[in-house]
């Protein structure tokens, strides 16, 4: 059998159905009471007949006497139609019945047959005036009339008996259906009742379903689980959408919020972009000036350099050289790729300064791992940090100080630290130092440590983190100033 | 979920019960269908139709009788014609009524308990001669022209009485014989019945047979002949009844004027009461003739006659006694 498929046909094959339950159940009822009139008909026949004979009967004797007095040829002819007519009344008398009424009724056609036999011949004998034969043959028809009235008492006698005990009988019968039919009616109610129940809930269930999922989207859950439906009627493929277009939702929704997360993302990336141009364009500023200034600077300094000669002063021209070839080395690195071994290069002239300048009040160490030098590095990180430790913590210091600047390479971890061994820093400067900060703040540049901000701000910049530098200090023992970097942060040369 | 496996399952048990009700209507239908055929007179077409005339259903030997018929009738597919002569009428002019009737309607033939046969004999002759075939049940006409008698063997039946008599009264009977209105004056049957108890009897004369009384139906006209025959005729030691009524009732007066030792009755017919009176003793023994198988050997004879079968012109019926003496019961 092929599934009903369609919402429509569901509905035809539920009201259809529910539809013929009723009407069987009508039907049968109303047979089981036409059924009843029919028998009461049927009972009732017999008598009927009986009653329609008699009376017959008693036209035709008026009919006869009528003749017998007038004896006119309508008479006559009115005396044999009555006769045709009772005649007429009974047949089936050639065919026997097992039945005592029927049987009776059989020989009552005989009867009416001799009957009318007779009364022909009083006709006959009366018309050829044979007074003998009119009277024999009167008192013969008189006495088959009165078989004839016999047999009919007889007939309704056991009509009625049969009909009393039919009556005992279909009543009992009947109303045993009756009862039957009563039930039938009540229990096809009750499952009419129930079945369209079942066919609402059936149809219903999906859509209230449907409805209470598609209200918990437009509250913006989108996790809710998917619409099942087992019937393959319409309200299946509405489901079948509905999941579909949740899942849709889903993904655009997922999608747009992936977007807005990249845009926020570029929009930071952006403001870092927009602060690195800011301090490209302060460095270019400063290139720009300083493009004057090394040639004055590095001119200014070579004749100070000859004239320190010429005074014979060889200390003055050997801190000048030092400190030209730092110029030189500090300018030059900012037009091209640095790395740590620039940094340890500049510090290496550095060191030479401060031992023109301070003798060997200050040791600078340089210990850092061979495989970190081709390290991609911004430039003029290490130098300020070294020239902190000697401003800020070594400066109090009559013996002078040692600072080692150290570079390791820890697993998948990069440390870079200045190290000295002077008066420390305050805990209470330690967060100002390090507080993220922007060049474009207004107080950047009145703040104390500006070198030092600098130094943590560029750091930050050159690889996209915070927490980038720390700094351990206790008083009186010294400073170390860490740089930690990541192994996927840094490129080498 | 528990909601609509709840409503399944009533669902289930209500259309069960449409089911089960359903069926319940149907048989009714058909059972009231098979039954209501008798009512609606729509019985099945008969091969003959028969007449019969018994001259009473209130006896309880004509009821047999009549069953008997009926049964034998649907088994052969007749159909069969009770008819009573009518009450207002005596019974022989009734019964001749009747078998004029049967002439007049053509029917395929008659059985009859003859009452008459003096009366009934040129009736009986001329529906003969019309074509129709007439057997007698039980009572017979053998001096018509009938085609068959179907009933106890009159002479031996007279005999079994007689022995039966000679056994309750071994020194000598004097008996009453309570004839029922049944047995017509000259009805040869009657006559054959008191030639076979007279034959059986030792001391067989004519004088043995005391009185005669007619009783006529009803349990009045009983009761009133049984006490003609105490009081009327002393000398009567045994009273013979020839009717299941005459029987009971005779056995009650005897009981009641405690004459159980000196009259013995002896009965016709057979049923409840009749066993306690041979229990009790107010009943010596009783003749238990076969009406049913009577009535049914007649429908028999009727349709061989119809069917140009052999049917011999007598039938005899085995009768039996049934006697408070076990060894007398055959």
């Amino acid at each position: 059998m092929k599934p009903i498929r369609t919402i429509k046909q569901r509905l035809l094959f539920f009201y259809t159905l529910i539809m013929m339950i009723i009407a069987l159940t009508s039907i049968y009822s109303f047979y089981t009471s036409l059924r009843m009139g029919r028998r009461v008909e049927l009972l009732s026949s017999t008598e009927l007949l009986m009653r329609n004979l008699r009376n017959q009967l008693g036209e035709t004797k008026q009919a006869l006497d009528q003749f017998l007095m007038l004896q006119r040829r309508e008479n006559r002819d009115a005396v044999y139609e009555r006769l045709d007519d009772l005649q007429s009344l009974v047949d089936g008398r050639d065919l026997a019945y097992q039945n005592q009424e029927q049987l009776m009724v059989k020989d009552i056609s005989f009867l009416l047959e001799k009957y009318s036999v007779q009364l022909k011949g009083v006709v006959e004998a009366k018309t050829i005036r044979d007074i003998v034969g009119y009277n024999e043959a009167y008192k013969a028809a008189e006495r088959t009339a009165s078989f004839i009235d016999m047999y009919i008492d007889k007939v309704l006698i056991e009509n009625l008996n049969r009909r009393s005990n039919a009556y005992r009988f279909f009543s009992e019968s009947y109303q045993q259906l009756q009862f039957f039919n009563f039930l039938l009616i009540l229990l096809a109610v009750l499952l009419t009742v129930l079945l369209i129940n079942l066919f609402t809930d059936a149809l219903t269930r999906p859509v209230v379903h449907l409805a209470r999922m598609a209200d918990e989207l437009s509250r913006g859950n989108f996790d809710v689980a998917d619409v099942e439906v087992q019937t393959q009627d319409e309200i299946a493929i509405t489901a079948h959408a509905f999941n579909e277009m949740k899942r849709s939702l889903r993904a655009s929704i997922r999608e747009m919020k992936e977007k807005a997360k990249i845009e926020k993302n570029l929009a930071s990336q952006k403001l870092k972009n927009l602060e690195m141009q800011h301090l490209l364009k302060n460095a270019e500023i400063a290139s720009l000036r300083s493009q004057m200034n090394p040639h004055f600077l590095f001119n200014s300094l070579n004749a100070g350099v000859q004239l320190a000669i010429l005074e014979e002063a060889e200390r003055t021209a050997s801190f000048m050289t030092n400190l030209a070839s730092l110029f030189r080395h500090n300018v030059r690195r900012l037009w091209r790729t640095n790395t740590i071994a620039d940094e340890m290069k500049g510090l290496e002239f550095y060191s030479r300064l401060l031992a023109v300048r301070f003798g060997e009040l200050y040791l600078l160490r340089l210990e850092i791992h061979p495989q970190l030098h081709s390290l991609k590095f911004p430039p003029m990180i290490f130098q300020p940090l070294v020239e902190n430790s000697i401003i800020h913590g070594l400066k109090d210091s009559d013996t002078g100080g040692t600072i080692t600047v150290r570079g390791l390479k820890e697993a998948d971890r990069i440390k870079f630290s200045v190290q000295d061994d002077g008066s420390g820093i305050a805990d209470d400067l330690i967060e100002p130092t390090l507080k993220p900060v922007h060049f474009s703040d207004e107080d950047f540049s009145s703040q104390t440590g500006m070198g030092m901000r600098n130094v943590v701000l560029r750091l930050r910049l050159f690889f996209e983190r915070e927490d980038i530098v720390h700094i351990y200090s206790k008083s009186g023992e010294g400073t170390i100033i860490e740089i930690e970097l990541k192994e996927d942060e840094v490129a080498y040369v | 979920m528990i909601k609509k496996r709840f409503i399944h399952t009533i669902i289930v048990l209500v259309l069960i019960l449409f089911l089960v009700s359903a069926v319940q209507s149907v048989r009714i239908i058909i059972a009231d269908a098979r039954q209501g055929e008798v009512y609606l007179a729509k019985s099945k077409p008969a091969n003959y139709h028969f007449m019969v005339i018994l001259p009473s259903m209130e006896d309880e030997f004509f009821q047999k009788m009549w069953e008997g018929i009926e049964q034998s009738a649907e088994n052969l597919k007749v159909g069969v014609e009770l008819q009573v002569p009518r009450s207002t009428m005596d019974l022989r002019g009734g019964t001749a009524e009747l078998l004029e009737i049967a002439r007049l309607s053509q029917v395929d033939g008659v059985a009859l308990y003859v009452t008459n046969e003096e009366d009934l004999k040129p009736l009986i002759n001329r529906t003969v001669l019309s074509g129709i075939p007439v057997i007698t049940l039980e009572s017979d006409a053998p001096m018509s022209r009938r085609s068959s008698f179907v009933g106890s063997n009159s002479f031996q039946l007279g005999q079994e009485i007689g022995r039966l008599m000679q056994k309750a009264q071994p020194e000598g009977v004097r008996a009453a014989l309570l004839k029922s209105e049944y047995f017509s004056d000259r009805a040869s049957q009657w006559t054959i019945i008191k030639y076979g108890i007279l034959a059986s009897l030792t001391s067989g004369t004519d004088d043995t047979i005391s009185a005669e009384l007619k009783s006529r139906v009803g349990v009045l006209n009983a009761e009133e002949k049984a006490k003609q025959i105490l009081f009327l005729y002393p000398e009567v030691n045994v009273i013979f009844c020839t009717s299941l009524v005459d029987t009971i009732v005779t056995a009650n007066v005897i009981a009641e004027f405690r004459k159980a030792g000196e009259v013995k009755v002896i009965g016709y017919g057979y049923d409840r009461e009749v066993q306690r009176g041979l229990d009790s003793g107010y009943i010596f023994g009783t003749l238990v003739r076969d009406p049913g198988a009577i009535g049914a050997s007649g429908m028999e004879a009727l349709v061989g006659l119809k069917t140009n079968k052999y049917v011999p012109s007598f039938i005899y019926i085995s009768s039996e006694i049934k006697s408070a003496d076990p060894n007398e019961t055959n």
